[in-house]
């Protein structure tokens, strides 16, 4: 299966050249939707580190939060596509619902249902106020009884998890050899998390764990997705409990002329690396991207020949969930 | 299993909403399209600050050469009435150095930094999303200034966007 990558390329890189520094993550957050939050927190941070801007406490975790909504909306809506691909049409609703009612929690507190313009270089555009705090509560209690019920049946409906089991298989030496990174690595054994490994914003302030499988099939996606939605709830529930007060953002300083900085944020999809180097006239003179999803798309390739089926390629597809527009950005 | 399943959905229920019959409304801080208050617009000033942050340049301010270096007849017409025609002809303006402000909608993207760039909040941020339209032409060139919101006029320069059908209406 050869893959024809490239068809959203649309110049992101040139784009942001010769841009004022206040505009630079608008052009960061449009590399890809769903990741948008975690490349605008990446580019923020490779600014800050550049102008040697520190930002408060507050920003901190209030960017982890968003960071982990973002992870959440995602990971609810992979395991509903996944369950449109085999068929399971009420389990898809039930997880689309919960996708819909992250999505409409982000557009009451940040007013963009991808939660884009929150970051900007120096901190947050604006606080998540007492009521967005108390409704975000509210979402995980309810979430997390609900998706441990729906994550007993899903994996217990053979009509699904047939379908997942030795399907799509990364194997553990080709992810590492390729670079997988995010959950697809997970899943074959790649025990790598920007969050714990280099930790940024508030993660080495808090507690989480990285699950990682070793067999690398669609099924242990799938669980790896469960568990880090899991997970995305325990540190929500964290960072609200142990919010500092203040304000939320700084007063951003100029670049310095021909310094270069390097951002880095773990997106729902995997590692996002953003390298930066400023001109001699303090704007963005050349700017560097990896997204997660271009690194992994290479092992996509690798796994859908050998014992696959025609009818296993949605189920692979979807359980990779990779960005088009991630990889060409 | 799928005895389960159907139990889950049953006791679910249907969420669905009655879209467009009935409107959704967005929470408040939800950026829609930003509108302009001419009134409060200082572009006639000199003022381009919302032009200036404007990342896919969605707005933009064209100053119109002023009636005396242009030998026609279109200087007779009164100011304030025929304001309207007179700039949108390629005669030139009526007044001294006309300012033309347009907003392409189809260029927007709903960031909302014109409006924290915009000194007197002239500029402001609706929750409106309904922006369909039927041509390209109805997202654009709208020449924001010259609508009075006295008469009724809406301030997104009456931009022709597609309204859903309502309850009731019609």
């Amino acid at each position: 299966m050869s893959l024809q990558l490239f068809y959203k390329h649309r110049g992101v890189e040139k784009r942001a050249e010769g841009l004022p520094v206040e505009l630079l993550p608008l052009v960061a957050e449009r590399i890809s939707g769903t990741s948008a939050f975690a490349h605008s927190l990446a580019f923020c941070q490779a600014l800050e580190h550049l102008a040697e801007v520190e930002v408060l406490p507050r920003t901190l975790y209030l960017r982890t939060l968003l960071a982990e909504l973002e992870r959440l909306y995602n990971h609810l809506g992979y395991q509903a596509d996944l369950c449109q691909a085999t068929g399971l049409t009420v389990a898809q609703a039930q997880f689309d619902l919960w996708k819909e009612r992250v999505l409409r929690l982000n557009a009451a507190i940040s007013g963009h249902r991808y939660l884009f313009g929150m970051n900007v270089p120096g901190g947050l555009r604006c606080d998540i106020a007492e009521r967005g705090q108390q409704a975000l509560r509210e979402l995980v209690a309810a979430l997390r009884p609900d998706l441990e019920t729906l994550s007993r049946l899903l994996l217990a409906s053979s009509s699904h998890r047939d379908r997942l089991e030795t399907t799509g298989i990364l194997t553990p030496q080709d992810a590492c050899s390729y670079g997988a990174v995010g959950p697809i690595g997970r899943a074959s054994g790649v025990n790598r998390d920007l969050r714990r490994d280099h930790p940024y914003a508030a993660y080495a302030d808090i507690d989480f764990a990285i699950p990682t499988l070793q067999e690398g099939d669609a099924l242990a996606r799938v669980r790896i997705r469960l568990e880090e939605t899991m997970q995305s709830l325990a540190l929500i529930d964290q960072l609200l409990e142990r919010l500092p007060g203040g304000a939320v953002r700084v007063p951003m300083q100029r670049l310095p002329p021909g310094g270069s900085a390097l951002g880095w944020a773990e997106s729902v999809h995997g590692e996002c690396i953003h390298w930066i180097c400023a001109g001699q006239d303090g704007t963005l003179q050349r700017y560097r991207v990896r997204p997660a999803s271009f690194a992994n798309w290479q092992v996509f390739s690798l796994a859908v020949p050998g014992h696959n089926i025609l009818t296993d390629f949605p189920v692979i597809e979807q359980s990779f969930g990779l960005s088009f527009a991630g990889a060409d950005c | 299993m799928v005895f389960s399943w159907v139990h889950k959905g049953l006791r679910t229920g249907v969420l669905t909403t009655r879209y467009p019959a009935v409107h959704e409304q967005m929470p408040e801080g939800f950026r829609g399209k930003p509108v302009l208050d001419p009134d409060r617009c200082l572009s006639e000033q000199g003022c381009t600050a919302c032009v200036q942050i404007c990342l896919p340049a969605a707005l933009e301010l064209k100053q119109e050469a002023p009636y005396s270096v242009r030998n026609d007849a279109a200087h007779l017409r009164s100011a304030s009435s025929d304001c309207k025609e007179v700039v949108q002809s390629d005669e030139g303006g009526a007044g001294a150095g006309a300012t033309q402000l347009t907003l392409d909608y189809g260029r927007c993207i709903m960031c909302g930094l014109c409006v924290q760039a915009c000194p007197t909040g002239a500029l402001q941020m609706t929750a409106d999303y309904e922006l369909a339209a039927r041509h390209r032409e109805d997202l654009q060139i709208v020449n924001l200034l010259e609508v009075s919101t006295e008469d009724g006029g809406t301030q997104d320069g009456g931009a022709r966007f597609i309204s859903p059908p309502r309850e009731g209406e019609g």
